[in-house]
């Protein structure tokens, strides 16, 4: 019996070994960003923090405003821990009109588009979906690229049906429509 | 006897395990069909590290096959800090939001010993602000990459030193010195940039100054400090200076900044950083 109830204990422990792990953790959500950026500086950009973290619960927003340029290339990250489940972003230009978003499920989020103006990106981090307080972490990347126009802004293209898959998104795909997010 | 805590166990086990695979296992993806996000539900965050980079990086492709020589820009505008004569915390911050914004520039132009310099300047400074070494372990990455020569590897590293740095500001005690930094870390991009499109004007290029929404908060953010702050002698320049920044940067989309407002940005950028660093 007291054999038994020695195996109960361990297996318990063992079943809630996962769980318990699920904790926010700023540190965890650095690290993906941090390994998410690594990968984008391969590509050629400047990437950077932009001292925007924090932790919160699902259905929880932060707003934070990210100074963009005429021309260049924008990847917008966002890294989290294993609590965050389902992380959204939605871009704003500085008059309020929407670049682009990524509604996608998964606890990665990512855009990358070329700025068509001067001045600030008004972006919106969405805990969608977490399993009590979630960290997460926010990555901008800019690369200088030769005048082309303005292609369409795309959500990254990276797969985000494997929500706790560490890896980095990868490269987004390329697009040559000519568009003007911002508007006259 | 035996067979009931076999089936307690059993059942206990299953239970154990369901829990902990909803919490690994993320349910599966839901369509993309959410509702509708609606901003004004969100928290304001705090504002962003002021950055020359991303106005130095658009005027480079601006300028096409022109080399802008950024060191040059470096040397005129860029000042030496030393943290030891700083008498207090808050003219060490504000010292600190100008070499953040120096070691920008010394990223831009690829140069080792200026960027090892600003980084030194760096060290000191954050030290007076209460940061410890484990806290700047960063600055050694920041050097190795410089050395090396992997300058977008120096930009990853000096961001997260700064944000390390920023960490320490979030603390109670040092909160209205983020402000500070932001403030004059603006300011002495604005003085780079300007001095730039100075010498080289161009009406298109100039709208890299155009920036009405950010200099609008940082302008809020720094007439919401508090007293003793605004009357301390080196910070007592920045309510004017962000108030008169403020209708120059705020322009039309593709509307130019002139040369005469360029100059007077100048101006008061010199002037609001003189006053910092109590030159």
């Amino acid at each position: 019996m007291k054999k038994n109830l020695l195996l109960a204990a361990a297996v318990l422990a063992v079943a809630t070994l996962g769980t318990s792990t699920l904790r926010a953790d700023p540190a965890e959500a650095e690290d993906d960003a941090y390994r998410m950026a690594k990968r984008y500086v391969d590509k050629g950009f400047a990437l950077a923090p932009t001292d925007n973290s924090g932790v919160c619960g699902g259905g929880q927003a932060v707003s934070f405003y990210i100074p963009v340029n005429k021309g260049l290339d924008y990847v917008f990250l966002v890294g989290s821990d294993r609590a965050a489940q389902d992380v959204d972003l939605y871009v704003y230009d500085d008059v309020g009109q929407l670049i682009l978003d990524d509604r996608r499920p998964g606890r990665l989020a990512g855009v990358q588009f070329r700025s068509s103006y001067n001045g600030t990106a008004v972006v919106y981090m969405v805990m969608s979906r977490a399993t009590g307080l979630a960290s997460w972490y926010v990555l901008v990347g800019r690369r200088g690229v030769p005048k082309t126009g303005i292609p369409a802004p795309t959500p990254l293209d990276y797969n985000r049906t494997v929500p706790n898959n560490p890896a980095a998104p990868d490269e987004p795909a390329a697009s040559s429509t000519a568009e003007d997010p911002v508007g006259p | 006897m035996q067979a009931k805590t076999y089936l307690a166990l059993a059942a206990l086990t299953i239970a154990s395990l369901a829990g902990s695979a909803h919490a690994q296992n993320p349910p599966k993806p839901v369509p993309v069909d959410k509702p509708a996000f609606d901003p004004k539900t969100a928290t304001p965050s705090q504002l962003p590290l002021p950055s020359p980079y991303d106005k130095m990086l658009a005027i480079e492709v601006a300028a096409g096959d022109k080399k802008v020589d950024w060191g040059a820009i470096y040397d005129a505008i860029a000042i030496d800090v030393d943290a030891n004569s700083m008498p207090d915390k808050t003219s060490a911050a504000l010292a600190l939001g100008v070499k953040i914004a120096d070691g920008l520039v010394a990223v831009k132009s690829q140069d080792v010993e200026k960027l090892n310099a600003c980084a030194t300047q760096i060290e000191s400074l954050a030290k007076k602000l209460g940061a410890q070494d484990s806290d700047l372990r960063r600055a050694r990455l920041v050097r190795e990459n410089a050395n090396k020569g992997k300058w977008l590897d120096v930009f990853l590293e000096l961001g997260f030193l700064q944000s390390d740095i920023m960490k320490i500001l979030a603390r109670p005690e040092n909160a209205n010195m983020r402000r500070l930094i932001i403030a004059t870390g603006w300011m002495q991009g604005a003085r780079h940039v300007s001095h730039y499109l100075g010498g080289h004007y161009s009406p298109e290029i100039s709208n890299v100054l155009r920036e009405p929404l950010l200099v609008g908060a940082l302008d809020k953010d720094v007439k919401a400090l508090p007293p003793e702050i605004l009357t301390h002698p080196r910070a007592k320049g920045l309510p004017e200076a962000t108030g008169a920044a403020l209708p120059i940067v705020t322009i039309g989309l593709d509307q130019p900044v002139s040369p005469e407002n360029i100059a007077k940005l100048k101006a008061l950028a010199d002037k609001c950083i003189k006053t910092a660093l109590d030159q």
